[in-house]
């Protein structure tokens, strides 16, 4: 399966040694972390160097109109504008949002244009008719530009979807019957989680018809999936037929909220957290500490590389887990719970998903009787998970 | 409106540039014959755009309305034959959409070329079931009609076994019967409350306000589901074992079929899927590609 870094503030050389050690498959790009020069001289010095790898560019065009964004880079864009949804009344305006955004793009080495999109709030919404609209006149300029460029990109369909929209989503059969017959070659997905707080938590209904979302269009109507600000979770979209998913560095690079572009005070920086492949959610060191004292470390380790710097000292806390170390390693895990079986059906997948999660349980179970884990370490995830999968397989029929 | 009175030889009579005038059917809005023009086999199709008879009740708007639908429709009709040339849509004659008199009835007609063969309702009767070459060249046949009329934003709306003839000559499937065509590019001919098509061969969207208002080429797909489930099983899952139209459109949008196979053994799984697939309640369950469909269809 494949692995994107979602690319953000800070990216050191983190994105190199991604890619050269095959946890990461290519890169999402974010303007607003970049300025206009570097994405250019950045895009054309990975491909160059990482031929096989996947550039994309996320326009971040959704930021548009949240008013009084912290655009840091974005405001060098030639496309990016401070915007209110009455701008989209007029088609025209509409058609220059696109133009400018797709144009953008061909100036760059990516693999894929990404439309421009805003969030929708709810189906069949005001909001939901603009990104349509925006997704289906990139469809127009696309298949405009093709027919004079012949190595131009195939184009994915940006949507943007609040949590809360999905879990109840009135008019999502509608939805998707429109969005299931666009003819792109595939869609870029983001949720716009509701809490900001990093966690594998999920709402089960809203996963379901996430997953659902993603059945559709992945597995029944044959699009290419991309799911960026995908973590943990991103094992479940992978097995109903997502083709890749992002995930960053920073928490806010592995879920996505507008918080990221939002003006914000200085916050503490984050206690360092392990990705344990096996419990398929991360837990803070000092949790380990608590573990390893129990004798259970290496229940919870995911095997990668990364994790002999716990063998040389006495408490997981001690190790040097330096936030360059701890990302390769989280996208190697990823890489591992992603890649499930080979040519598998998404029935097959899905059971592969259900053992992780039993495993997973099982572990947890055994860790509730030496300890109390912080509540974004727990497992409530994974009943969520179990319940999003059960509900999923009842409606789909597999 | 009901379908003209007219006899063969008032036909004859009134054209003489026809020859071999029979009388074929009447249903719907149409009285239909068989002909020639200069050895060339034909249908003439007649259709009622006036009769004070048929107004009783209706106020002079509503007639108005009527008559401007009766013409439209066959402007409609006629305009989508012109567009399109396969051997699997019919195609128009040499005559176009003519006014004229007959028995104090202000009719119109037009011409299509005579199909040599037998309708597939026909053949059920005759055979119940197809065999399955026939069915892989029936659905390939019909998605291609279908993927035809979707490229001039077109839906047929009235895809069933009397709709499709099976070609004598070359073997091939070729779909009947624009007269319920949808435009999405057009003005709607139908009042809302009304539900064009046939019952049992109607998409769950159709039956309902809101996807009739957004229908798409997945609708006729659905609609050749039916045909190809009947055509392997000799049963429309819809209205078999049903008593009143109420309980066919609730099992069009509840009932999911059984596997074809559990009812005819030598279905393959594959035909299974495909027709179980192009039977789903919600459209984007469906194929979104009339080439891909195709192509399952074929590696069957």
């Amino acid at each position: 399966m494949t692995v994107y870094a979602q690319a953000g503030h800070g990216k050191s050389d983190r994105i190199i040694r991604g890619l050269t050690d095959g946890s990461i498959n290519g890169v999402i790009w974010s303007p607003k972390d970049e300025f206009t020069h570097s994405m250019h001289v950045d895009i054309r010095g990975y491909k160059t160097r990482f031929p096989n790898s996947i550039m994309l560019f996320d326009p971040q065009f959704y930021s548009t109109v949240l008013g009084g964004t912290k655009d840091r880079c974005l405001r060098h864009y030639p496309y990016w504008r401070t915007l209110t949804r009455s701008y989209f009344n007029n088609s025209a305006n509409l058609r220059t949002s696109v133009q400018e955004t797709l144009d953008y793009q061909l100036t760059l080495n990516v693999d894929r244009l990404l439309s421009p999109s805003i969030e929708i709030d709810s189906f069949g919404s005001a909001n939901c008719n603009i990104s349509l609209s925006l997704a289906n006149e990139s469809i127009r300029y696309h298949q405009e530009l093709s027919s004079t460029n012949l190595a131009l990109p195939p184009l994915l369909v940006s949507l943007i979807i609040s949590e809360a929209c999905l879990s109840s989503p009135s008019n999502f059969n509608s939805f998707l019957d429109d969005i299931s017959i666009m003819p792109s070659v595939g869609f870029y997905l983001i949720v716009h989680r509701d809490d900001s707080r990093y966690q594998a938590r999920f709402d089960p209904n809203a996963l379901e018809n996430l997953l659902y979302l993603v059945y559709v269009l992945a597995e029944i109507n044959s699009y290419e999936v991309i799911c960026g600000y995908s973590d943990f979770v991103g094992t479940l979209l992978c097995a109903v037929g997502a083709k890749a998913i992002g995930t960053g560095w920073f928490s806010n690079l592995r879920q996505f909220t507008v918080d990221r572009f939002l003006p914000s005070t200085p916050k503490r920086q984050a206690r360092p957290r392990y990705s344990s492949q096996p419990l398929m959610n991360s837990l803070l060191l000092d949790e380990m500490d608590t573990i390893n004292r129990q004798g259970q470390l290496q229940s919870i380790l995911s095997g990668t590389i990364y994790d002999t710097v716990f063998n040389t000292v006495p408490n997981p806390s001690d190790a040097p887990w330096v936030i360059d170390e701890s990302t390769l390693h989280h996208w190697f895990v990823l890489q591992g719970l992603t890649t499930l079986a080979p040519s598998g059906t998404v029935q097959d997948n899905l059971n592969i998903c259900i053992g992780m999660i039993s495993n997973a349980q099982a572990i947890y179970n055994n860790l509730r009787r030496i300890m109390s884990l912080n509540v974004y370490s727990g497992d409530h995830h994974l009943q969520q998970w179990e319940t999003a999968i059960s509900n999923f397989r009842n409606r789909v029929n597999i | 409106m009901p379908a003209p009175q007219i006899s063969a030889e008032d036909v004859a009579r009134i054209l003489p540039d026809l020859q071999n005038v029979q009388f074929l059917a009447q249903g719907g809005q149409k009285t239909v014959f068989s002909c020639e023009i200069e050895g060339e086999p034909l249908v003439i199709k007649f259709l009622l755009v006036e009769e004070s008879a048929s107004c009783n009740g209706q106020s002079a708007t509503q007639v108005a309305d009527r008559l401007s639908e009766v013409t439209s429709r066959a402007l409609r009709e006629i305009n989508t034959m012109e567009q399109i040339d396969i051997p699997m849509l019919v195609k128009l004659g040499p005559i176009r959409l003519t006014p004229i008199v007959i028995n104090g009835q202000q009719l119109i007609y037009y011409t299509e070329e005579k199909i040599n063969g037998k309708d597939l309702k026909t053949l059920f009767n005759e055979r119940g079931v197809l065999t399955i070459d026939e069915i892989k060249c029936l659905g390939c046949d019909i998605v291609t009609a279908i993927d035809n009329l979707w490229q001039i934003k077109r839906i047929h709306r009235d895809i069933k076994p009397g709709n499709i003839m099976l070609r004598n000559d070359i073997g091939r499937f070729v779909l009947l019967d624009m007269g319920m065509v949808f435009d999405l590019g057009d003005i709607s001919l139908t009042p809302p409350p009304i539900i064009m098509g046939t019952l049992g061969y109607h998409s769950p969207e159709q039956l309902t306000y809101e996807g009739r208002r957004s229908l798409g080429f997945r609708s006729d797909l659905f609609s050749l589901g039916v045909v190809l489930y009947e055509s392997s099983t000799g049963i429309n899952p819809f209205t078999c074992n049903c008593s009143n139209n109420e309980e066919i459109m609730s099992n069009t949008q509840r009932l999911n079929p059984q596997r074809p196979s559990l009812i005819r053994s030598e279905i393959p799984d594959s035909l299974d899927e495909i027709v179980l697939r192009m039977l789903s309640k919600q459209p984007h369950l469906r194929y979104n590609s009339c080439d891909e469909l195709i192509n399952r269809l074929q590696s069957i």
